[in-house]
C-alpha cells in the first residue's frame, strides 16, 4: 500500500488544474460534440471526459472523479498508474499531461505553411514541443525516377518517368544497373538513374534518406569530381536547388557489387518525416531487341517496327531493354550487342537474358544466342531465358534470304511466328522452328484468321504477335 | 620516291634502293621500292539494260513472270557473270530498300554461280570509289565466309584470290588483306601466308608458331582459363618478334591484333609500328592509338572484345 503524498501537494495540484481548466474552456470548441460511442475507443487516461481531445475540459471530470470517487466515462480515465482507481498518485501524471498540451511547436497546415502553436490548436501535423518553423519544415516534395539511360541520353527510348503508383514497387518500380568497378559503358556513363526532386516553394530545405549505402547520389550524370551528395547516418545534407528554383535533378547510382533493393526518401532537412519514397531494385536481367533490315530505331517509335514497339513497352514496364540494329550482331555473334550482354553478366551480375528479333534480326537472335552459349565458360553463369523470332531470316549479309530455321541454342523459351513467302515479298520468309511456341514449331500466322494472306513485311506488326511476345517474356523473365 | 628530301639525303636514298633490291626476291611481286602497293580504285558503270532488267523483276506479276524475268536477266548476261555480279552490286548499293536487296539475293541464288566466281567479282570493289558500293561489297563477301560462333571464318576464296595475284607477279589487293584482318587476324594471317606462296619451312614455322601461341592465349581468355586481363608473356614476346618481321602483312597481324585487343599493346612495339614502312600498318596502329591513348597494359584492362572500353 503506497502512502499518499502530503495534503499540500494535493491542494497545489488541484489549484493548478483549476487554472488550466479556465484556459481550456476558452480553447476547446469541441466539447459539445462528445460522442457516447467513445466508450468503446482505445482508452487514454488523460482523456477523462472521453471526448477524444486532451484539453481543459478533462480537468473538472478528473477532479470530480478524484474527490467523489465516482466512475468515469471510461475504464481508464484519470487512472494513470492503472491501479483501478483515481487517486493521489494520478495527480502528477495528469498535470504533466495537461501541461504538455500547452507546449508550443511548429504546426504544418495542409497548405504546407508553418506556424507555431499548441498541439491542440494545430489543425495539421504538429511537429512536437519546441519545434520551430525555421527552414520551413512543412515543405512538401516529390521524387520522380526515370527509366534507365542509354549512352549519352535515353535514345532510342524517350525519357520515361516511373509512374507514381509504381515508385515503391520492387519489381515494376525504378530499376537500376549495378555500377561496380569494371562495368563498361561504351559511350559514356549511363548506369545512373535520373531522379528529379520537386518542392512546393523555393528555399525549402529538403534532404534525402537512403535505406542502404548501395545507393550513391550525384548532382552530375557523369559523376564529376566533388558532385557526390554525402550521407551521414544515411541522411544527406540539404539538396542544392538553384536560387528561386523548385526542381533539381540528382543521379542515383547502385554502387554495390551485389543485388538488392533500397529506398530513397525525400525528407525535410530537419525532420525525418518522409515526403516521398522511391524503391530501387537492381536489374537482374537484360533484354536485347533486334530490328529487321532497314529498320532504324526512332523516338517516337515507328508503329510499323513491331519489335521496337514491344521493346518500348517492356522498357516502360521496368525492364532493362536495349534496342539495336541487327547488323550490330555479326554473323559469328560478335559485336557490340554481345559485348553488352557479356558486360552485364560479368560486371552487373545479370543472369537472365532475353533476345528477340524480326527478319534479319531473327537471324541475329540466333547468332547472338549461339555465341553466348558457345562462350559460357568464359562469360559466367546465365540463362537465355527467352528468345523470339518474327519471320526470321538468316543474317550472314544484307541480301541473305535463307530462312532461319534453327532454334537459338540453350534458350529456355522460344517463340516463333512466320508466314509463307510469296511474290509480294519475293518469297522471303521464316519457317517452323523445332520446340517453339506456340507448340510445336511456332505459329504460321497465315493459319490464323487475323494473318491470312500476310507478307514478310507485316508479321512483326500484328498486335497478336506483339502481345504474344510481350506476354510470354513477362512470364519468363523478371526485370 | 624522287622527292627533294631523298635527294638531300643520299644515305636514305641509298637505303631505299637497298630495300628495293632486297625485297624483290623476297616478295617476288614488289613493283616499287616500298611495301606499299598502289591502290586501284574501281568503278561500276551501270548498264542500263541490265539495271532495268533487275528492276523489272520487282515488278513481276506472278510466279511464272518472276521466273521468266530472272531467266531473261541471266540470258542478257550470259558469259559475263562477273559483270552481272557487279551490276547487281551496284543495284543493291543504290537502293537501300529491303525489297531491292531481296531481289538481288534471289537473282544471285538463281544464277547458281560458284562461290569463287562471286567472290572474285566482288573483291575488287573493296576499292570502289563509291562508299555505298564498298559497304555493300563488304556485306556480300561476309555471306561467303560461313561465319559462326564455333569455328573460324572460311577465307579460302580470298586465299585463292591472293594466290592468283601473287602467281601473276602482282602485289595482292591491300584492301582485301585489311578486310580479312578486320574480322579474324589469326585466320587472316594463316590464309595470307598460304596465298603468298611461302616455301621456306623455317619461315612458315615461325609464323605458324606465333599464331598458335597467340591464339592459344586468346582461347584461354575466351573460355575463362585466363582472366580477361591476363596475358601470356610468351605470346607478348612472339608479337614483339613478328612486329620486326620483314613482310608487311605479318607486321600487319600485330597491328590488327592490337586493334582488337588493345590491352595487349606494348609501347615499344607500337612505336616501331608507327614508323612502319607500310601505310596500312601505320594507319591501323595510329587509329588504335588515337582510340586507346594512355591505356597500355598496366594491370587495368581497357577492352574485353571489339571496342569495349571500361569506365
Amino acid at each position: 500500500m503506497r502512502a499518499f503524498k502530503s495534503k499540500f501537494s494535493v491542494v497545489a495540484g488541484l489549484l493548478a488544474l483549476v487554472a488550466l481548466a479556465a484556459d481550456g474552456r476558452a480553447q476547446d470548441q469541441t466539447h459539445d460534440e462528445l460522442d457516447a460511442g467513445v466508450r468503446g475507443a482505445a482508452c487514454d487516461p488523460c482523456d477523462v471526459n472521453c471526448d477524444r481531445t486532451l484539453d481543459g475540459f478533462d480537468i473538472t471530470p478528473f477532479v470530480e472523479t478524484l474527490l467523489d470517487d465516482r466512475a468515469g466515462c471510461s475504464a481508464c480515465g484519470g487512472d494513470f498508474d492503472g491501479n483501478g482507481m483515481v487517486d493521489g498518485w494520478d495527480i502528477q501524471p495528469f498535470v504533466v499531461c495537461m501541461l504538455a498540451q500547452q507546449s508550443i511547436g511548429a504546426c504544418c497546415e495542409p497548405s504546407a505553411s508553418c506556424f507555431l502553436t499548441t498541439q491542440v490548436d494545430c489543425q495539421g501535423n504538429w511537429l512536437g514541443p519546441d519545434s520551430t518553423c525555421d527552414l520551413n519544415p512543412c515543405v512538401t516534395g516529390d521524387l520522380t525516377a526515370y527509366r534507365p539511360q542509354h549512352g549519352d541520353d535515353y535514345f532510342p527510348f524517350a525519357r520515361t518517368p516511373v509512374p507514381d503508383v509504381e515508385e515503391e514497387n520492387a519489381i515494376l518500380g525504378p530499376g537500376i544497373r549495378i555500377n561496380s568497378p569494371g562495368d563498361s559503358d561504351p559511350v559514356s556513363e549511363d548506369d545512373l538513374i535520373e531522379v528529379t526532386v520537386e518542392i512546393d516553394e523555393p528555399g525549402a530545405a529538403v534532404a534525402l534518406r537512403r535505406s542502404s549505402a548501395s545507393l550513391s547520389v550525384w548532382t552530375t550524370r557523369t559523376k564529376d569530381g566533388d558532385t557526390e551528395i554525402l550521407f551521414v547516418n544515411n541522411k544527406s545534407s540539404a539538396i542544392p536547388f538553384g536560387v528561386g528554383e523548385t526542381v533539381t535533378t540528382v543521379w542515383v547510382e547502385w554502387s554495390a557489387a551485389t543485388h538488392g533493393t533500397a529506398d530513397l526518401q525525400l525528407e525535410p532537412l530537419i525532420f525525418d518525416t518522409p515526403l516521398d519514397t522511391l524503391r530501387f531494385h537492381s536489374f537482374k536481367s537484360i533484354v536485347m531487341a533486334l530490328g529487321g533490315e532497314g529498320q532504324v530505331p526512332s523516338v517516337p517509335v515507328d508503329p510499323n517496327h513491331g519489335v521496337f514497339v514491344v521493346a518500348v513497352d517492356l522498357y516502360s514496364q521496368g525492364y532493362d531493354v536495349h534496342i539495336h540494329d541487327e547488323d550490330e550482331v555479326s554473323s559469328d555473334g560478335s559485336g557490340v550487342v554481345f559485348n553488352e550482354v557479356v558486360n552485364a553478366v560479368q560486371n552487373r551480375l545479370v543472369d537472365e537474358i532475353g533476345i528477340f528479333g524480326y527478319s534479319h534480326g531473327g537471324g541475329s537472335t540466333y547468332d547472338l544466342a549461339d555465341r553466348l552459349d558457345a562462350n559460357r565458360a568464359g562469360i559466367g553463369l546465365f540463362e537465355i531465358a527467352f528468345t523470339s523470332y518474327a519471320d526470321a531470316v538468316e543474317n550472314d549479309s544484307d541480301i541473305d534470304i535463307q530462312q532461319e530455321l534453327r532454334r537459338p541454342p540453350s534458350s529456355g523459351y522460344h517463340a516463333n511466328h512466320y508466314q509463307n513467302g510469296s511474290l509480294a515479298d519475293f518469297f522471303l520468309d521464316g519457317g517452323p522452328v523445332p520446340d517453339s511456341n506456340p507448340p510445336p514449331t511456332g505459329l504460321n500466322v497465315e493459319t490464323a484468321p487475323w494473318g491470312v494472306g500476310s507478307t514478310h513485311f507485316e508479321v512483326d506488326d500484328f498486335v497478336q504477335v506483339r502481345d504474344f511476345v510481350e506476354t510470354n517474356l513477362l512470364i519468363e523473365m523478371s526485370p | 620516291m624522287t622527292s627533294v628530301s631523298n635527294i638531300r639525303q643520299p644515305s636514305m636514298f641509298h637505303l631505299t634502293c637497298v630495300i628495293f633490291f632486297v625485297s624483290v626476291p623476297l616478295f617476288g611481286v614488289s613493283a616499287s621500292g616500298s611495301d606499299e602497293a598502289v591502290k586501284a580504285e574501281t568503278r561500276i558503270q551501270p548498264e542500263l539494260a541490265v539495271q532495268s532488267e533487275i528492276a523489272s523483276i520487282a515488278q513481276s506479276t506472278n510466279e511464272q513472270d518472276f521466273g521468266d524475268r530472272l531467266n531473261r536477266l541471266r540470258n542478257l548476261s550470259a558469259g559475263r557473270s562477273g559483270q552481272l555480279i557487279s551490276q547487281l552490286l551496284h543495284y543493291a548499293a543504290s537502293d537501300r530498300n529491303t525489297k531491292a536487296r531481296v531481289v538481288v539475293g534471289r537473282v544471285i541464288e538463281h544464277l547458281h554461280l560458284p562461290k569463287q566466281t562471286i567472290v572474285h567479282s566482288l573483291v575488287p570493289h573493296l576499292d570502289n570509289v563509291d562508299s555505298a558500293i564498298r559497304e555493300m561489297t563488304r556485306s556480300l563477301l561476309r555471306d561467303y565466309e560461313d561465319r559462326s560462333a564455333v569455328r573460324p571464318p572460311d577465307f579460302s576464296a580470298y586465299r585463292a584470290f591472293i594466290e592468283a595475284e601473287v602467281r601473276t607477279g602482282k602485289e595482292p589487293q591491300v584492301s582485301l588483306i585489311e578486310f580479312m584482318y578486320e574480322s579474324d587476324p589469326g585466320t587472316a594471317l594463316l590464309e595470307i601466308m598460304r596465298g603468298y606462296q611461302l616455301r621456306d619451312p623455317n619461315e612458315l614455322k615461325s609464323i605458324l608458331w606465333t599464331e598458335h601461341v597467340v591464339s592459344n592465349m586468346l582461347w584461354k581468355r575466351r573460355y575463362g582459363f585466363l582472366r580477361a586481363d591476363e596475358v601470356d608473356p610468351g605470346a607478348m614476346q612472339q608479337l614483339d618478334f613478328l612486329s620486326r618481321h620483314e613482310r608487311w602483312w605479318v607486321r600487319m597481324y600485330v597491328a590488327a591484333l592490337y586493334r582488337q585487343y588493345p590491352d595487349l599493346r606494348r609501347a615499344s612495339v607500337v612505336e616501331r609500328l608507327r614508323e612502319d614502312n607500310h601505310a596500312l600498318v601505320r594507319k591501323v596502329i595510329l587509329a588504335t592509338e588515337e582510340k586507346y591513348r594512355d591505356s597500355y597494359q598496366s594491370g587495368e584492362r581497357k577492352e574485353v572484345e571489339q571496342g569495349r572500353i571500361n569506365d
